[in-house]
């Protein structure tokens, strides 16, 4: 059984439509697939030391919320992030320093004097003083962030990425 | 149209249908070839030719000549062919009538025959309407004058920084200092001895944002004696100009901002190899461009010392020549030490350069002050050691100095050879050695000496050679060798043999860097590492770009010979 | 299987039926020129794929449009393709329906019976234009500030109500916030349905009608 001429023009021309269409598709498919994901996966990079004060103006055993800010660029807005951080210090040189964002949603931890306990207002997720969980939803402790001490001055090594 | 006609018609097309083609796949085929064939023209356009970068709308800006897009042009030349009182007609009356026209165009020609001769009038008027439209389009595209030309515009945040910097160094460093310093003003015509708060401190980067200070360059602070630079309130800025500027004092003053690596990259100004000619168009002009250019430009007090280019730094000036090479007596290195002479008073008037900065311009001077990299190698390789060649003609520097001792700590040489080396430098060059694996050959003192490149700018070195003509500079403070230029000794060590693969050079200078400095593991996370060779000479550097100097950061350099010899070192990672 | 499928497809959408109609129809012999229409709408859906993409990032406001654009330029990957794809296809377009009117008006296609489609013709030529003058303006940059502010002056020297139509064109008496908002709308869903639609009846009356032929000398 032979095709006739006109069904394998057909299908010709099917075939180069196909083919042209997926080409055409693909040119400005596959850019646009990265053009509109880009910008969510582009990793933010912050490296840097920020100075904390005097270490001596920390009391001894006493969490004490730091906070400050950085500014950041995405697209072509500027905006300023605002950090918190805990400032623990031991002895006249341990410390430690803990972020104040709960490791459950992300909510800002609290410290409360009495119950000595860092609690998290949203779920109720609560920390030692060493941001070890000790009830609640959080998954795993507060984050630490890496210090170190100059001539007395306390900073600590912000990286995000 | 009457019926007979009508009929005819649809008879005559239901033959030529019958005789005809299928529209799948005839009809489509063509198409499909004639849609990918400008699908591709559109990739090709918008890849090679792309969209033209144009700066931000200034509704300020009344030296730009409004253009169309191009399919208005024709519309845009016809308007002008109509006096005033009568350009309603061209602008709105008889485009109107033809919009009109060609929306009735099927009632209004009523004319039965389509074949191209039996319609001579309609064919005839689009014929000339269409040609008349082409013809005004070209005269329009001829005509128009181009746009002035405007300075590339910046894309990128590295270009709008470093845009920035220019636009700041040219239209602010007279009154707020080429760091943003402030302080007393001199030499400004009307402003003189007002004293200016610094505006590079958290009080002015973290009070004010962005449209805050674009407000400020813009409108000025009148009754404090700013004038406004802004193109809408006299001055001569655009808003993008504006925006750069402050981008540029963002980056580079608010400790919230992380300046980009490249940006500090294209800020610093180049640094200088051991015994190296700075060239105009690498050093000098960047250094000009940021202290200088602010006041010798043209409309300024200057006494006609304009300083935009190399040809008006060497020529310009009432008192030309302010630069005569190998000269260094000549005006401007007189005035950059603070000198009074008739040419004028010490330069810049209000703060004295960096010390550093101060050196490259002697070595340029000194070096036949070169225009391009090219001249100025060819310069250091005539004359290999300028800095250790102490001459009479310094004299009167050093007798300046004498009266102001503390605008020249470092420049001046010291003719106190030949003297004993001192005991504690010899015990660090030794260990030095043995370290870096020099020979340890006998070194002779040559002089006491301010260094290059120094990040503090007022380093004191003294210098001592060895027999084969190797120079190491120690440290007066920290007591090290912070620079040894081997490169009159590799004539001596070119016979030994085989020439080491980077891996390992890689891996000697590695440990040349962990055995010199203590905790370099720790400090290296801070530092930007970089590998690079010219010609026979490989170099390995650590810089450190988290350093707050914007001059020339610490940095960590150990240059090998192709055939594994260390000739060159470079150490300030480890000052205080 | 496939068969199978389609046949079930077939019974609910009519899929033969469409194929009939539109695709296995015959025509009279026609030449090269005759694919400017289809060249047309072939442009049109590039513009609407790549404005449509264009709009993720685009910001209509005189504070971000100019930065809004350069970041599609340079932070977006192939933000560049993107736009310059639909930079020039506003040019092809333009070109290319233009020419289309040409070829529609030398062949007399316009006549007895196809009267209405050349209306509609006239309808999508006008509105590509509108898409050229609206879009000149939306990134905000110097030559598309200034071009908008004579082009939007044209329709005011029109005695009487001149400047009324030009207050209505940019919203206000000056070239503003306002008139690049209104712009945008124009550009992205006025014009846009106006063009759908337009094409809609356009194409239906080339399928109930047939496309023209090449006139001999008997026409």
């Amino acid at each position: 059984m032979s095709k006739s001429p006109n069904l394998n023009r057909r299908e010709f021309v099917t075939l180069v439509s196909t083919v042209v269409g997926s080409v055409m598709t693909a040119i400005v498919g596959i850019p646009a697939i990265g053009y509109i994901l880009s910008p969510s996966l582009r990793t933010k990079k912050t490296d840097a030391w920020i100075p904390l004060g005097k270490l001596e103006n920390y009391p001894v055993n006493q969490p004490t919320l730091f906070t400050f800010t950085r500014s950041i660029t995405t697209g072509w807005e500027k905006t300023v992030n605002s950090y918190g951080v805990f400032v623990v210090r031991k002895s006249d040189t341990e410390i430690e320093v803990l972020s104040n964002v709960c490791t459950h949603l992300s909510c800002r931890v609290n410290w409360n004097e009495e119950k000595q306990e860092y609690i998290c207002p949203c779920h109720d997720g609560r920390f030692n003083i060493d941001g070890k969980v000790d009830s609640g939803p959080p998954p795993r402790p507060l984050d630490q962030y890496e210090y170190k001490i100059e001539n007395g001055d306390l900073f600590i090594h912000l990286k995000e990425s | 149209m009457n019926e007979e006609f009508k009929k005819r018609y649809k008879e005559k097309y239901y033959s030529l249908k019958q005789k005809g083609v299928k529209f799948f796949p005839d009809i489509i085929y063509k198409d499909l070839v004639v849609s990918f064939g400008l699908f591709i023209l559109l990739i090709l356009l918008a890849t090679f030719i792309g969209v033209e970068n144009e700066p931000k709308a200034d509704p300020a800006d009344t030296s730009y000549i409004p253009r169309p897009e191009w399919y208005f042009l024709f519309l845009f030349q016809f308007l002008k062919y109509f006096p005033g009182n009568l350009e309603w007609v061209g602008a709105a009356l008889i485009p109107g009538i033809a919009v009109l026209v060609l929306f009735l165009l099927p009632f209004i020609d009523r004319n039965p025959y389509r074949y191209f001769s039996k319609r001579k009038i309609a064919i005839g008027t689009m014929t000339i309407i269409v040609v008349g439209m082409v013809v005004l389009t070209i005269i329009a595209a001829v005509t128009t004058p181009p746009q002035p030309t405007s300075a590339g515009v910046a894309t990128t945040l590295t270009e709008k920084i470093a845009a920035g910097q220019d636009l700041y160094s040219v239209n602010c460093v007279e009154c707020h200092g080429p760091d943003g310093e402030g302080g007393e003003i001199k030499g400004v015509a009307g402003l003189e001895g007002v004293v200016v708060k610094p505006i590079h401190d958290n009080d002015v980067m973290y009070a004010f944002t962005d449209n805050t200070l674009a407000n400020i360059i813009s409108m000025g602070m009148p009754n404090r004696g700013m004038t406004p630079f802004g193109r809408p309130y006299g001055g001569q800025l655009s808003p993008s100009e504006i925006e750069n500027i402050v981008t540029f004092m963002r980056y580079t003053w608010d400790d919230r901002a992380e300046l980009p690596p490249e940006a500090a990259q294209a800020a610093a100004i180049p640094t200088l190899a051991p015994n190296e000619v700075p060239s105009y168009d690498v050093q000098i002009a960047p250094i000009v461009k940021r202290y200088c250019v602010s006041c010798h430009r043209p409309g300024k007090e200057n006494n006609h010392y304009t300083m935009e280019s190399y040809d008006e730094v060497m020529k310009s000036g009432d008192h030309a020549p302010n630069i005569v090479p190998g000269d260094l007596n000549s005006n401007l290195i007189r005035m950059i030490h603070r000198e009074e002479i008739p040419a004028g008073g010490p330069m810049p008037p209000t703060k004295p350069l960096p010390a550093d900065l101060i050196q490259i311009f002697e070595r340029w001077v000194q070096g036949g002050a070169p225009q391009t990299a090219e001249q100025a190698k060819q310069a250091s390789g005539s004359n290999p050691v300028p800095t250790a060649t102490p001459s009479a003609e310094i004299s009167p520097t050093s007798a300046a100095t004498e009266t102001q001792p503390h605008n020249t700590p470092t420049s001046t040489v010291q003719a106190t050879s030949p003297a004993t080396p001192a005991a504690e430098d010899l015990i660090v060059i030794d260990q030095f050695r043995k370290l870096l694996g020099l020979p340890e050959l006998p070194v002779n003192f040559i002089e006491k000496t301010g260094m290059v490149n120094s990040p503090s700018g007022d380093l004191t070195v003294v210098v001592y050679q060895d027999s084969e003509g190797r120079l190491y500079s120690v440290d007066q403070i920290s007591h090290q060798v912070v620079e040894v230029d081997g490169r009159n000794a590799l004539a001596a060590v070119t016979e030994q043999s085989g020439a080491p693969t980077m891996e390992a050079l890689k891996e000697k200078a590695s440990q040349i860097a962990h055995a010199l400095i203590p905790d370099f593991e720790n400090l290296s996370k801070n530092l930007v590492y970089e590998e690079s060779s010219k010609g026979d000479y490989i170099y390995f550097t650590w810089r450190d770009q988290n350093a707050s100097t914007t001059l020339n950061k610490p940095f960590l350099q150990i240059g090998f010979y192709k055939n594994g010899v260390i000739f060159a070192f470079y150490n300030t990672l480890t000052l205080k | 299987m496939l068969k199978k499928l389609f046949n079930w497809l077939d019974e609910r959408l009519g899929l033969t039926s469409i194929y009939n109609v539109v695709l296995d129809r015959k025509v009279p012999k026609v030449n090269w020129f005759f694919t400017l229409g289809s060249a047309s709408l072939f442009l049109f859906l590039m513009q609407g794929v790549t404005g449509i993409l264009l709009t993720v990032y685009y910001v209509p406001t005189p504070d971000h449009a100019y930065d809004s654009i350069q970041y599609i330029m340079n932070g977006v990957t192939f933000g560049w393709l993107i736009r310059g794809i639909h930079h020039w296809g506003a040019t092809l377009m333009v070109l290319v329906v233009f020419l289309h009117m040409l070829r529609t008006f030398y062949f007399g296609a316009y006549k007895y019976p196809r009267e209405i489609t050349w209306l509609t013709g006239v309808i999508l030529l006008l509105s590509t234009l509108g898409m050229g003058f609206t879009g000149y303006l939306l990134p905000w940059n110097q030559r598309s500030y200034w071009a908008t502010t004579v082009g939007t002056e044209i329709p005011g020297t029109v005695p009487f109500f001149g400047q009324f139509l030009t207050n209505v064109l940019r919203g206000g008496s000056d070239l503003s916030a306002l008139t690049l908002s209104r712009f945008f709308s124009v550009h992205i869903w006025f014009l846009p349905a106006v063009i759908l639609g337009t094409i809609g009846i356009h194409l239906y009356l080339i399928i109930r009608i047939g496309i023209s032929h090449i006139p001999d000398k008997d026409d």
